[in-house]
């Protein structure tokens, strides 16, 4: 742990970085003030809100471009990269998609354009995460695969076997259903993965989408349970505490990804 | 000994490795061992044994043993541990080679031993050397004439001319017991170590990283002194060592700089994991070596 401090430590030297965490600080306190004081009204404050959200998917898709172009193309860690890219261009798209339907619709359909672009984003995280764990176990890439594809039939099946047991199956509910085990899958592989590079500088990028799974977990359950407010002015402490948790989990991998890049780019430092 | 002075300070100025031979008798040698310019060690070889003594001590003993022959000949840092090994080795498989044409399959059986070994070979005017590594690997040779000195990667073909009708052969295996042989066995597996953990971290963490860690690497060993070099896919160890215990502790200290480097990056847990992963595939012999000399870092390796 003393190595991932130092880095750390390192790292929030850096102007660029202390620029970066500020940054991020301010999304997260504007998005926390709009979300508690509704200051312009509908539909503008879901509209800062929204924005705020897809500014920090924005900021995400384009920091891992630059950490995927940064590496060779005989790179192994370009492949992991491309994936990640693409899954964070991809979950962009999908935020300015559903903050469109927002906008317009205040209340949005599912399943939407968004959700295609959210599925597919899983599906890319979910190449990137197989290349990992193949460079960590090069001996292993069958079983990952086999992992791999296994995790992605129970995520697809097991919701569609509940539905269909309980007679309430829908496109709407399936989807509804989905992301919670995705991101369960998704913020379990991320864990894992924090935990192998524990205090190392690779673990940075991979918290940030442990942490999307318990947010969309609790998105999951409280749209469900009636609890989520789709309005900033009809919102409640639980929902400002989801929402604001989902904002954070893009920042948190934004940074990590940012973290990765300045290692890259500065490289390792004498004693 | 003016000469003798005038040839060391020829070293010094051009900072060669190598060694100065100062032949008395045909049985009695003194070797002066030179490393980037300065005299490191000295040995004297007298009717078949071999006195090592300290740096400090070689004007002494080449003022007190009279008049010499005296020949510079440069080195590689692997050319003179081939000499340094040639003093040392013990318990040899001598034999006569009276046609110059059975040099080269005196040399072949020699190449297919399993184990490393060293061969000597002298004729009355030349002698050269041969270290056989393992079965598979390229031997190193260094041939020294009157004239020509040849200190090359492979079998130089100049092994192969007819250097006179008489040639001893004398093959020494591996020795444990030894110091210089634990010097090449730390050596090579230094380098293996190294080989291993610089493509496993480039497959973690890709080039630039890889390119990073050897600029700080370089960094290390130029403060150090120590001329090993490391590119992003090898390397290269051209340091020579006073002993096998001097060769480890150096070692040991590079491992654990580039680990604790390696760490910043990939953690330390997987790191570990990686190294018993790498290491668990080498031969019982090279775990023991491992051992004796605590070479890899604790924390990463040992519990």
């Amino acid at each position: 742990m003393i190595n991932e401090w130092n880095e750390l430590k390192r790292t929030f030297s850096s102007p660029r970085a202390i620029l970066s965490y500020a940054f991020a600080l301010l999304l997260l306190a504007g998005y926390i003030v709009f979300y508690q004081f509704a200051p312009l009204g509908e539909p503008f404050d879901n509209l800062v809100l929204n924005s705020i959200t897809s500014l920090a998917a924005l900021a995400v898709a384009g920091v891992s471009t630059v950490v995927f172009l940064y590496y060779d193309p005989e790179d192994h860690p370009r492949k992991i990269w491309k994936n990640m890219m693409i899954g964070a261009w991809l979950w962009f798209f999908a935020e300015a998609a559903w903050q469109i339907y927002a906008f317009i619709f205040e209340e949005v359909p599912v399943p939407s354009i968004a959700d295609f672009g959210w599925w597919l984003g899983f599906l890319f995280f979910t190449f990137a995460l197989y290349h990992q764990y193949s460079a960590i176990m090069p001996g292993e890439s069958e079983t990952i695969r086999l992992y791999a594809i296994g995790a992605w039939l129970v995520v697809l099946l097991l919701p569609l076997s509940l539905l269909s047991a309980l007679g309430t199956f829908t496109v709407e509910s399936f989807v509804d259903f989905y992301y919670p085990f995705a991101d369960l899958a998704v913020g379990i592989a991320g864990l894992a993965l924090v935990f192998v590079f524990r205090g190392g500088a690779l673990m940075r990028p991979w918290i940030g989408l442990m942490i999307f799974g318990v947010s969309d977990m609790l998105y999951a359950w409280a749209e469900k349970t009636g609890m989520y407010a789709w309005s900033a002015e009809n919102s409640n402490a639980l929902t400002l505490v989801i929402d604001s948790t989902y904002l954070l989990a893009y920042l948190i991998f934004g940074l990590g990804i940012l973290g990765h890049w300045m290692l890259l780019r500065h490289g390792l430092r004498s004693k | 000994m003016p000469e003798i002075q005038a040839m060391v300070d020829s070293f010094y100025e051009r900072r060669q490795t190598g060694l100065i031979r100062l032949a008395y008798s045909p049985d009695k040698n003194l070797y002066l061992f030179l490393k980037r310019g300065g005299v490191f060690s000295a040995a004297l070889f007298n009717s078949g044994l071999t006195q090592i003594f300290p740096r400090d001590q070689w004007l002494e003993k080449v003022h007190s043993a009279g008049e010499a022959y005296a020949k510079a000949i440069p080195l590689s840092p692997l050319g003179l541990l081939l000499f340094g090994l040639s003093l040392q080795v013990r318990d040899g498989r001598t034999e006569e080679i009276s046609d110059p044409g059975q040099v080269s399959q005196y040399l072949k059986s020699e190449a297919g031993r399993s184990e490393p070994s060293l061969v000597y070979l002298n004729w009355q005017r030349s002698s050269g050397l041969v270290l056989f590594p393992e079965k598979n690997s390229q031997p190193y040779s260094v041939f020294v004439s009157e004239e020509t000195v040849r200190d090359e990667a492979g079998l130089s073909p100049v092994f192969y001319e007819a250097w006179g009708p008489q040639c001893m052969a004398s093959a020494f295996s591996l020795d444990a017991s030894v110091d210089i042989w634990k010097e090449y066995q730390l050596r090579r597996l230094f380098a293996e170590i190294c080989n291993l953990m610089l493509a496993r971290f480039r497959t973690l963490a890709g080039r630039a990283l890889v390119e990073s860690l050897v600029r700080v690497m370089t960094s290390f060993t130029s403060e150090r002194d120590l001329d090993i070099s490391i590119s992003s896919h090898k390397i290269l160890d051209c340091e020579v060592f006073l002993s096998s215990e001097v060769a480890a502790k150096y070692y040991r200290l590079f491992l654990a700089e580039m680990f604790e480097h390696c760490a910043v990056v990939v953690g330390p847990r997987l790191l570990a994991a990686s190294l018993r992963e790498n290491i668990a595939n080498l031969p019982a012999p090279d775990l023991d070596l491992i051992d004796a000399h605590a070479l890899l870092p604790r924390g990463y390796f040992y519990d």
